[in-house]
């Protein structure tokens, strides 16, 4: 296949807290050949239970949750995905939020941060979700009845994380998920300075960049693709027979995002595609890069992305295969892990 | 009491300790979403009204070191049954979530999220571990005294429900303030139906104000009949209606086709669940040592245990023990009953219980009576094995029942009228009250 391909995720927020219209929508997308499907927070119903709700009705498709990092509890976020990608059997991953505000903090009684605390409290958090994930070995539920014994001790690790403001002793709760460590997405700016190193060290697997045009954001992928899996995020409001996307968009009143906005026909949306696969193409690198598309109006672009835009990109031959787990789709290798290889 | 009582069946799927066979070869994964769905689909089969899945911080240790011997490694309560919502139509799916691990705007933003994701089924059976143990996987710690156990509990309880009825919440509590309004509309049931199962006086004040279902250890009859009467004295304090706390104790149904094969199958069943290894293992808490060279098959150890209250396998459930007086006063009566380590261990457990073991009909005739006396609402039934554990109770048992008249034919909408709460209480009057309000406004 071509080095030019890249992989695609449709946002279905649209699809309110109506979970099985919600699922309806994953399984037309995975028919469609999207790579992934993704639930955000904001204000519906739990994304993390969206994602699973949508697992059992879906083959193929990732479910993929947007949770917050600074004002969640990390063993419970740690439980909640590993348990999505038992449930899914390694189809989930995490898009990683820093919601720096006073609304998420006062509601768990906590402060905000300063900005230059997001990067370790982020990476801190990680790095508690990857030692956690791999604190039971893949094998270590051994079921020996000549020592009467269901687990193997040996196999167990504790976390023993010690970040700058909590501390998780570990051992995980559940056992370690299919994928053994679940694909990070994490914004490019916790990636600066010494949150670039200790986030990499750490293992965020994919970096999701961030920019105001887009000219802009395919120079940043074309660099940043160079060391790892890169993702964007636009939002999109296709043209349809009837109506411009933005006729859709200024009708629509909406507050802008933080996120690059496309408006336009199906076929310049695919020739910005195009040129994404192509800014991200490095000779003999198996990784793959993510679009992440939040459609203007889920019924209304998850069409058009459905009959005309997915149709193009396979007939150019420009989507990912979709692999049987999220980090096979990324191209990222098997995940190890790191109690075992110590040992 | 009416005649025309109702029973009804939860599930519980434990997903740790020795109540699950893992030694035998019918038994299935522990972990795998087929097991979950497999018994979740066969409960609905059989009119089930409810769904339970358990809920432990921190993986149990024993002297030391990680606990071996039992079944252990469970999902994600919430995140499991938000997935067998989309696999199930009407069983209802419960939670057990903890009071003092949990933030309270988080919690009822997530039973919310299921409440609604369900149609209305979801409940939370509320639990008040306090451990510093537990707390190191978390970023307050073990910041709770035990005494303060049921009052923090209270007070968050509170704070979820007010979330629930939507209005603004700015609390500032003792362990932990909230600023927060909650952003999920009430489900067809209004919301989660509350489980709780503490069986201190405490506990028992707390559930007889606070919840729908207590989830009890009385099984039987009798114990079950005081349970009750006690229960209903507590609610009628709070102005609560008579039977208006519904009861399910957890049980397990041991059935066969005839009385013989049903106690074969008592036995089989017991020796699977507790081995000569882990007979050792629970003396072993109390002694505090280990007993690798003691055998299974012989007297309880001659010798003293080597602390003075017991470690306990922590995750267990076991408060502290003064050893000597135990180990004094075990050895005795295992020398009295003539039993060794592992008949001593058996009896010991509540896993010795005999209550629901018979043939289909004893059993069926046994139920009846406990639906006549109105001794419980239900039972909130533990299988062995997962994840067929429940086809002999659907196949054979609830059919008796049903024929009885004492089981539900079919299922209503929501998990609140499969258990038969009403909602004329004085409390749920105002929370309703308050909910609409909170929606016109809106």
């Amino acid at each position: 296949m071509s080095e030019r391909s890249l992989l695609l995720a449709l946002n279905l927020d649209g699809a309110g807290n109506d979970p099985i219209e919600s699922a309806s929508y994953a399984q037309e997308a995975e028919n469609a050949g999207f790579h992934a499907v993704s639930f955000s927070a904001d204000g519906l119903l739990d994304a993390v239970q969206r994602a699973s709700f949508s697992a059992p009705k879906t083959q193929r498709i990732a479910l993929i949750p947007v949770i917050d990092a600074l004002f969640t509890e990390p063993f419970h976020t740690a439980t909640q995905l590993a348990s999505l990608d038992i449930i899914s059997q390694g189809r989930s991953g995490w898009i990683l939020e820093t919601q720096n505000e006073a609304v998420q903090a006062q509601a768990v009684g906590r402060e905000t941060l300063p900005d230059h605390g997001l990067s370790t409290e982020a990476a801190d958090v990680i790095t508690t979700h990857r030692r956690l994930w791999d604190s039971w070995e893949e094998n270590a539920v051994i079921r020996d009845v000549a020592s009467g014994r269901y687990l193997d001790a040996n196999k167990l690790h504790y976390a023993d994380v010690q970040g700058k403001s909590f501390s998780v002793k570990g051992p995980a709760i559940t056992p370690r998920p299919p994928q053994g460590q679940l694909p990070i997405i994490a914004p490019a700016p916790l990636f600066t300075d010494e949150g670039l190193q200790h986030c990499r060290l750490n293992g965020a697997d994919v970096v999701k960049l961030n920019g105001a045009n887009f000219d802009e954001l395919l120079a940043q992928a074309q660099i940043a693709s160079r060391k790892g899996a890169v993702a964007i995020d636009l939002d999109v409001y296709l043209d349809t027979a009837t109506e411009t996307g933005a006729q859709r968009l200024a009708a629509q009143g909406v507050q802008p995002t933080e996120r690059a906005e496309f408006t336009g026909t199906p076929k310049r949306l695919t020739e910005f595609l195009a040129r994404f696969a192509e800014a991200t193409a490095n000779p003999g690198d198996q990784r793959r890069h993510l679009v992440h598309l939040y459609p203007g109006d889920l019924r209304v672009d998850s069409q058009v992305l459905i009959e005309e835009v997915l149709p193009e990109l396979k007939h150019s031959n420009l989507l990912a295969p979709v692999g049987n787990t999220l980090r096979e789709s990324f191209g990222l290798p098997v995940a190890k892990n790191r109690f075992q290889e110590a040992s | 009491m009416s005649k025309q009582n109702q029973l009804r069946f939860g599930v519980f799927f434990q997903g740790v300790n020795s109540s699950t066979i893992w030694r035998s070869e019918a038994s299935g994964s522990q972990t795998d979403f087929a097991s979950f769905r497999q018994l979740a689909q066969t409960a609905e089969r059989g009119i089930f009204s409810a769904f339970f899945l358990g809920e432990g911080l921190r993986l149990r240790e024993h002297l030391g070191s990680i606990h071996e011997l039992d079944v252990a490694g469970r999902p994600d309560a919430q995140t499991m049954l938000a997935a067998l919502a989309a696999v199930t139509s009407k069983i209802g799916l419960v939670a057990t979530q903890n009071t003092t691990y949990n933030d309270p705007a988080d919690l009822a933003h997530r039973l919310a999220s299921l409440d609604l994701i369900s149609g209305g089924r979801a409940a939370w059976n509320i639990v008040t571990t306090h451990n510093a143990w537990t707390g190191a996987n978390f970023r307050r710690g073990g910041y709770l005294e035990h005494h303060e156990r049921y009052s923090h509990a209270e007070d968050f309880v509170r704070t979820v429900r007010q979330i629930w009825e939507g209005s603004p919440v700015h609390h500032r509590g003792r362990h932990y303030d909230v600023d927060y309004t909650g952003t999920i509309p009430a489900s067809p049931q209004l919301r989660p139906v509350l489980f709780q199962a503490g069986d201190s006086p405490e506990g028992r004040d707390f559930a007889a104000r606070q919840t729908d279902v207590i989830f009890s250890a009385h099984v039987g009859l009798e114990d079950a009949l005081q349970f009750r009467q006690d229960i209903n004295e507590r609610a009628a304090k709070v102005g609560r209606a008579e039977n208006s706390v519904k009861i399910m104790p957890g049980a397990e149904f041991i059935i066969a086709e005839t009385p013989g094969a049903a106690e074969e199958k008592y036995h089989w069943v017991r020796e699977n669940q507790i081995g000569p290894q882990q007979a050792l293992a629970y003396i072993e808490q109390f002694w505090g040592t280990r007993l690798d060279g003691v055998d299974p098959y012989g007297p309880l150890p001659e010798f003293d245990p080597v602390v003075e209250r017991s470690s306990v396998t922590r995750g267990s459930g076991f408060q502290g023990a003064k050893s000597l007086e135990l180990a004094n006063a075990w050895r005795a009566e295992a020398k009295d009953k003539g039993q060794n380590i592992i008949q001593f261990v058996r009896s010991r457990s509540h896993r010795a219980d005999h209550t629901f073991t018979g043939s289909y009909d004893q059993i069926a005739d046994r139920l009846a009576q406990y639906a006549e006396l109105g001794a419980v609402d239900g039972f909130n039934i533990t299988p062995w094995l997962i994840p067929t554990g429940l086809d002999e109770i659907v196949d054979h048992l609830v059919p008796r029942l049903q024929e009885r008249g004492i089981y539900p034919e079919a299922y209503a909408d929501t998990l609140r009228e499969n258990l038969g709460l009403s909602i004329d209480s004085n409390h749920e009057q105002q929370a309703i009250k308050i909910l609409s309000t909170a929606q016109e406004a809106s």
